[in-house]
């Protein structure tokens, strides 16, 4: 036959393959059919399709075609290495390269099954990014069968079966991506769905473990919030420092990572590890970014079968999975905060136009009380009063006041969240608030650590001033005689957004883990004075600026309060 | 002593300031609401008005103010505010009013301060009336002049 006449042949055949699959929506079925007719395509004697399993490092035969099958034989598993006598599929699994074998008798890696086959044909079949996926290998009865013309042609076979194979799995994961994309919308329980997240990721990916860290503001530290493997104890207890390890790496550069193992790479630090760091094959994470800044870090890890089996890498349509499904949850994550602000938003509106109004009827009762005590004083006053009736008259006088003092408290809630923006100057905020309350206070120590540089916010002067002292007066009434209370302004910057950290710490007693849930909620006071407005008052102030304020310290340690504020460049606070 | 109209919608509050302002020997009125405030300024003269700024409506010291100044340019209108009625305060400042006051300052005597305010008012009312005839006084020969200059 002239090269002309084959390569007609073999166009036939494709059309005649392309129609098969037009028709066949079943994989297998479609890869079966290319076996069968690449035996007629090249007049071979039997045929395999094997497919790769990276996670055991084998080539497992999947179909088989021409006469002589026995059932054991149709399962194989060949280990994938280039060493020889394995199999000359596996070595062609192993290499990437066609193989043309014109005598099994003197060839060093066949792997003798039949005892009638004399020469070979394999082809790999490869996926996008160059990745063997398994390999198409016939046989003859007659030495020199295949030549250079057979494997063009098994060539042209094979490129289908890898292209219907690379689809099923294209398909699979578009499939599963929708699913996870409809309950990121729908799940209420953001666990439940973090959980999800990393079961679905594991099973796309075909991941030995997968790991979610999300950053918490208020310490600057990724933790880790779901895990499927090995660190599942760990979750809420795993915590990396911004820039530490590949995870920390990975959230303040805002890039994904991909590597061959992990081993030898210095960004490397093995903290928290879901496998023993030489049995991982490839490691990969990508940044959950939110609008603005990055959220997390969700990460995915193959195991190595063995240390000889070459590494399951990921590639990159695995690292476009990863990142889609990260996007998914930055989405559903950003959605679920503002839902919450929102709330917490029409919370306080609800509450403070109550407020209001109350302390409005109120202060109106109190004012005419206040006037009709006075009269009655200025009348007796001419009669001469014992002294116990002059003091109940001025304790009437003072609870009058005290309850004006409440409806101050009040109004300062309701006004909390109505802000009068201007640039703040933050470290010079707190240095003049340290000035004041180390002479009011001077039994009680005073550390202000500062960076140089200055920190702008975008924020009301005034409100942010009542916050950051209405946590110091607290610090104050807990405290004894030389303790300390230490204010610290610290910058920080990842995904490209810059913040200021100011934490408020002392060496009082420190908050009861049992109280620390409502601390924040208005109306909450141990203390005898006041309406328990105060931190209530705080958070909204915060929150009201984009920030967070969260309480860190340790029962018997002290407390520690944690503001974080989005930073502005001095100039670009400027405008309002 | 002054004449002085005392508007609010709280009795007790009203009869409060009434006794604390007669006590310093000024002839006070009252009234319950703007509508009789205005009512009342139709047919009497006050030296100083004091009115709630929240009544009938958030606006009723404003419209106290308003007929006040209309019957009486000079009248000294002071405006009493409880929480969340200061913005409203401010802004009859801006209209003309002498002065406004907090109705709940924890630990002050806002009844001796309302007095103090009303003294200050009734001398700032009399150095304006003192001013005004003076300006009448200066005008008066002006006139006779243009006259003769007319002639």
């Amino acid at each position: 036959m002239t090269l002309k006449a084959e390569t007609q042949i073999s166009l036939g055949q494709e059309s005649y393959i392309y129609r098969l699959w037009s028709a066949i929506s079943d994989t297998d079925a479609l890869l079966a059919a290319i076996l069968e007719e690449s035996l007629e395509a090249v007049n071979a004697t039997r045929g395999t399709i094997s497919l790769v399993d990276y996670r055991t490092g084998e080539l497992v035969t999947k179909f088989v075609a021409g006469a002589g099958w026995s059932e054991g034989m149709k399962e194989l598993r060949f280990k994938l290495t280039g060493e020889p006598s394995n199999s000359i599929s596996s070595y062609v699994a192993f290499t990437g390269k066609p193989y043309i074998c014109h005598d099994v008798t003197k060839d060093p890696n066949y792997y003798p099954m039949f005892p009638d086959t004399r020469s070979e044909l394999a082809i790999p079949l490869i996926g996008r990014g160059g990745r063997v996926l398994g390999v198409l290998n016939v046989e003859s009865e007659k030495f020199n069968a295949f030549g250079e013309n057979e494997a063009r042609v098994l060539s042209a076979l094979g490129s289908i079966a890898a292209f219907a194979l690379s689809l099923a799995a294209y398909q699979s994961r578009e499939k599963a991506l929708i699913e996870l994309g409809k309950e990121l919308a729908a799940t209420p329980d953001i666990e439940n769905l973090l959980e999800k997240v990393t079961e679905v990721a594991s099973q796309l990916l075909d991941a030995d473990d997968c790991s979610l860290f999300l950053l918490d503001k208020s310490i600057n530290r990724l933790i880790l919030k779901a895990s499927r493997g090995l660190l599942r104890p760990l979750v809420g207890k795993a915590v990396y420092r911004l820039g530490e390890g590949l995870t920390g790496w990975v959230a303040i550069n805002g890039k994904p990572v991909r590597l061959n193992g992990v081993v030898g790479d210095p960004r490397w630090r093995g903290l928290y590890l879901e496998l023993k760091p030489e049995e991982i094959s490839a490691f990969m994470a990508v940044p959950v970014r939110g609008r603005n800044e990055v959220l997390g870090v969700l990460r995915v890890l193959r195991k190595k079968a063995s240390p000889a089996t070459p590494n399951y890498l990921f590639s990159d349509e695995d690292e476009e999975l990863l990142f889609t499904l990260a996007s998914q949850l930055g989405a559903a994550l950003e959605r679920e905060e503002l839902q919450r602000r929102l709330f917490t938003m029409q919370h306080i509106a609800a509450v403070g136009e109550l407020a209001a109004r109350t302390a409005h009827m109120i202060g109106n009762k109190v004012f005419a009380m206040k006037g009709a005590l006075k009269e009655v004083g200025a009348r007796l006053s001419n009669l001469g009063l014992s002294e116990s009736t002059q003091r109940l008259l001025s304790s009437m006088e003072r609870a009058l006041y005290d309850i004006e003092t409440l409806l101050q408290d009040l109004r300062d809630f309701v006004k909390a969240t109505q802000l009068n923006l201007q640039p703040v100057e933050i470290a010079d905020l707190v240095r003049d608030l340290v000035q004041e309350y180390a002479q009011e206070f001077p039994h009680i120590e005073f550390e202000l650590l500062l960076d140089d540089q200055e920190v702008w916010v975008r924020g009301d002067p005034e409100k942010l001033r009542s916050a950051i002292s209405e946590l110091l007066e607290n610090s104050v009434h807990f405290l004894k005689e030389g303790d300390k209370i230490t204010l610290r302004v610290a910058k920080s910057i990842w995904g490209g957004q810059k913040h200021i950290r100011l934490i408020v710490q002392d060496t009082g007693p420190g908050i009861p883990e049992k109280l620390k849930e409502q601390i924040f909620q208005p109306f909450f006071t141990t203390r005898s004075k006041g309406m328990g407005l105060g931190l209530a008052i705080v958070k909204g102030v915060i929150e009201a600026h984009g920030g967070t304020i969260e309480e860190r310290g340790q029962e018997g340690e002290g407390a520690k309060f944690i503001i974080t504020l989005p930073a502005t460049e001095k100039s670009q606070g400027g405008e309002g | 002593m002054g004449k002085i109209l005392v508007v609010d919608d709280e009795e007790l509050a009203r009869e409060a300031i009434k006794l604390r302002l007669e006590r310093d020997g000024h002839q006070v009125d009252t009234a319950a609401s703007a509508a009789e405030a205005i009512e009342k300024i139709r047919k009497a003269s006050y030296d100083v008005i004091i009115t709630d700024m929240v009544m009938e409506s958030e606006n009723s010291g404003m419209e106290v103010l308003k007929a006040a100044l209309l019957k009486d340019v000079l009248t000294e209108v002071i405006v009493l505010t409880a929480y969340g009625s200061v913005a409203n305060a401010v802004e009859c400042l801006k209209r003309g009013a002498y002065d406004y006051l907090e109705k709940n300052i924890p630990g002050v005597d806002v009844y001796d301060l309302l007095a103090l305010k009303v003294e200050r008012a009734m001398e700032h009312r009399s150095e304006s009336l003192g001013l005004l005839k003076r300006f009448q006084a200066f005008q008066q020969p002006v006139a006779v002049h243009q006259e003769e200059a007319l002639d």
